[in-house]
């Protein structure tokens, strides 16, 4: 019997603003994020989802060692919405050995590395305020949240390109499942850098205008920033939540490093893996938050494989016209938009679809709308062909 | 956690492979540090060969002599790859390129700058369409995936290839910390149920530190340097049964039981 979770706190912080009530007032209002990136070279033409203030962030003075803007992000995103209260709270309760941190990001603070290359006079050593292992280290995030919330479970960070922060949830129910966590921190953060904007760049996938995905006139992604926490309990814990994760699926396209397989073979392979564990028929999933990145060839692969394994009549959107593609944090934004949906009983929308394409089987929602939801998917899907599909559900509805 | 170390593979410093790794840990032969083969994967197309960095060479090359050796469908099985340091040429092959004017980044850099890059050539060059996972926790990266591939492989029963690679930085990357040496371990890891080959290992969480150490006098270096390296104190247990505890992340200990 696989363990299913229940979601006891959970909060996240991307361009459109810091909090669950800030990303549902945006989504309810349709508002989003998305500014114009000024490229110090004069190089891009594209659009970024900044998170604001970051500058302005301080890390407690016992973890400056840490500082850089991924950990900085996380530090913000740790103090909203009472995260950090209730893992405390939780922390009394089991001991800080029975509660690990598994978090995601692509790139860590690796901002700090580029500034120390572009810094450098291109002999002897780097700048010496440059500390690779506290800053660009993928692990820096994992070790920087832990210590900053006094835990001593298991910690590693999860880097599976966009699907990251999507994995650290099957991470934290099968900690909590194998009797070794009665607790664990998942989720991720991902922040803007030269790596990821010069890199999306370079595979012509930027869109010069805010991104539409599943738009007949997409142009490719936008990228952002973004935090996100869970906190998965062994039981509910006087949280009251009715939250729960009742499935996941991975797979991996073995198809190719930086585009989908052509019939999205591993996109439909996590899908129904995660189906088969919840126990569920395609018809009873009430709303997929697609991955939805605006590529060309990203939504039109997905949009087949849900209609296939789901059905075409499911209410599905991409919500990244709103933070962009967060890429490591993606899973972690994706799975508090999903939350907040269960929660408001909502479907969000589509944000700057206007035209469907034609050739699209699936008919993502133009605007966000009252529905009655219960069990709710979100998908990633990450270069190296890593594909992560998990399924949310509210208990008490219907 | 109960499970068997079907098959194993080393390659590294010294180390072209599991045999002369053995030899090397019971003290029939000595280690030169600077002896390094990095294999050439046969796996991918000459098209990816030429691609692929030696970090991704090295795991690619652990990867298939675990499969051989415990004779088991690279396909089939769920994967766990691990490195502390990621792939610093190719990092630094990208941030190279953001101090050249206009800051273009060449697109196959870029793709290989995922962390996954290991697992995303494995997959393709394998045809294995199954669940991989890519971790990082410092110098308990080892013990961190070791746990992960006992977590997954106890809920799924399926079994698990466990990748943990790391390469030596270069300048100007490796002023930032020391990172001398090269290894890759590769095990398959299977249920214990009827019929499952190799030594038991038992895995417990939340035990006292301190990690073990090597006892190959030799290799302390390696251990201490490389974060791959921290699986030797679990190939000496392999070599001669026994408990050894690992780090998994910061602070958190396993202890690792092999019996024969």
């Amino acid at each position: 019997m696989t363990f299913l979770p229940p979601i006891t706190a959970y909060t996240c912080v991307c361009a459109v603003g810091r909090g669950r009530d800030a990303l549902r007032a945006a989504l309810t209002g349709m508002v989003g994020g998305l500014t114009r990136f000024d490229d110090p070279v004069g190089v891009l033409d594209t659009f970024v989802g900044r998170v604001d203030g970051l500058d302005a962030v301080e890390l407690p003075a016992n973890l400056t060692d840490y500082d850089c803007r991924n950990n900085r992000l996380a530090e913000l995103t740790l103090r909203q919405d009472g995260f950090e209260d209730r893992v405390r709270a939780v922390r009394d309760r089991y001991g800080a050995a029975r509660i690990g941190v598994v978090l995601g990001t692509s790139t860590s603070g690796i901002a700090s590395g580029e500034d120390a290359f572009l810094a450098w006079s291109g002999e002897g050593p780097l700048q010496s305020d440059f500390v690779f292992e506290h800053s660009q280290d993928l692990y820096s995030l994992s070790d920087f949240v832990r210590r900053r919330l006094a835990l001593g479970g298991p910690s590693y960070t999860i880097s599976a390109a966009c699907a990251s922060s999507t994995k650290t949830f099957i991470d934290g129910a099968q900690l909590i499942a194998a009797g070794l966590c009665d607790a664990v921190v998942v989720g991720g953060v991902d922040t803007l850098c030269e790596t990821s904007l010069r890199g999306f760049n370079a595979l012509q996938l930027l869109s010069p205008v805010p991104c539409r995905p599943n738009d007949a006139d997409r142009q490719g992604i936008s990228i952002g920033e973004a935090g996100g926490f869970a906190l998965l309990e062994r039981d509910e814990g006087g949280s009251g939540t009715a939250l729960r994760m009742i499935g996941y699926g991975e797979s991996s396209d073995a198809h190719h490093m930086s585009s989908p397989h052509p019939e999205g073979l591993g996109a439909r392979l996590a899908m129904t893996e995660a189906l088969e564990m919840s126990g569920l028929r395609g018809g009873q999933i009430d709303y997929v938050n697609m991955h939805g990145t605006g590529s060309h060839l990203n939504d039109r692969v997905e949009d087949r494989a849900i209609a296939d394994v789901l059905g075409p009549a499911v209410k599905c959107s991409s919500t990244k016209g709103w933070m962009g593609h967060t890429l490591g944090a993606a899973g972690a934004v994706e799975a508090a938009i999903v939350l907040t949906a269960l929660e408001a009983q909502i479907a969000p929308g589509n944000l700057n679809l206007k035209r469907p394409d034609p050739e699209a089987r699936c008919r993502p929602l133009m605007e966000t709308v009252p529905a009655e939801l219960r069990h709710a998917m979100t998908n990633n899907f990450g270069f190296g062909g890593n594909n992560c599909c998990l399924v949310f559900s509210r208990d008490d509805a219907r | 956690m109960r499970l068997r170390v079907a098959g194993i593979s080393v390659i590294g410093s010294g180390m072209v492979d599991w045999g002369q790794a053995q030899r090397i840990l019971r003290g029939a032969e000595s280690w030169d540090a600077d002896a390094l083969t990095v294999p050439t994967p046969t796996i991918l197309s000459a098209n990816e060969r030429r691609r692929v960095s030696k970090l991704v060479r090295l795991a690619l090359g652990a990867a298939e002599a675990a499969c051989d050796s415990a004779g088991l469908a690279r396909g089939a099985m769920d994967c766990v790859f691990t490195s502390a340091l990621g792939d610093g040429a190719v990092t630094q092959a990208v941030m190279s390129a953001l101090r050249q004017p206009g800051r273009a980044v060449s697109p196959t850099h870029f793709h290989n700058s995922v962390h996954n890059a290991m697992a995303g050539y494995w997959s393709i060059g394998s045809q294995n369409h199954q669940a991989s996972t890519s971790l990082a926790g410092g110098q308990g990266s080892f013990g961190a995936a070791l746990l992960k591939a006992a977590l997954s492989l106890s809920q799924s029963g399926r079994p698990v290839l466990l990748v943990a690679a790391d390469h030596p930085f270069q300048p100007p990357l490796s002023g930032t910390r020391p990172t001398d040496g090269a290894f890759a371990v590769g095990a398959v890891l299977t249920p214990d149920v009827e019929g499952a080959a190799g030594p038991l290992l038992d895995i417990e969480g939340g035990v006292n530190g301190p990690a073990s150490e090597t006892d190959t006098k030799a290799l302390h270096g390696l251990w201490q340097t490389c974060p791959a390296a921290r699986a030797i104190p679990l190939l000496e247990a392999l070599l001669n049964p026994k408990t050894v505890v690992l780090e998994a992340g910061t602070g958190y200990f396993l202890s690792a039981t092999v019996s024969p």
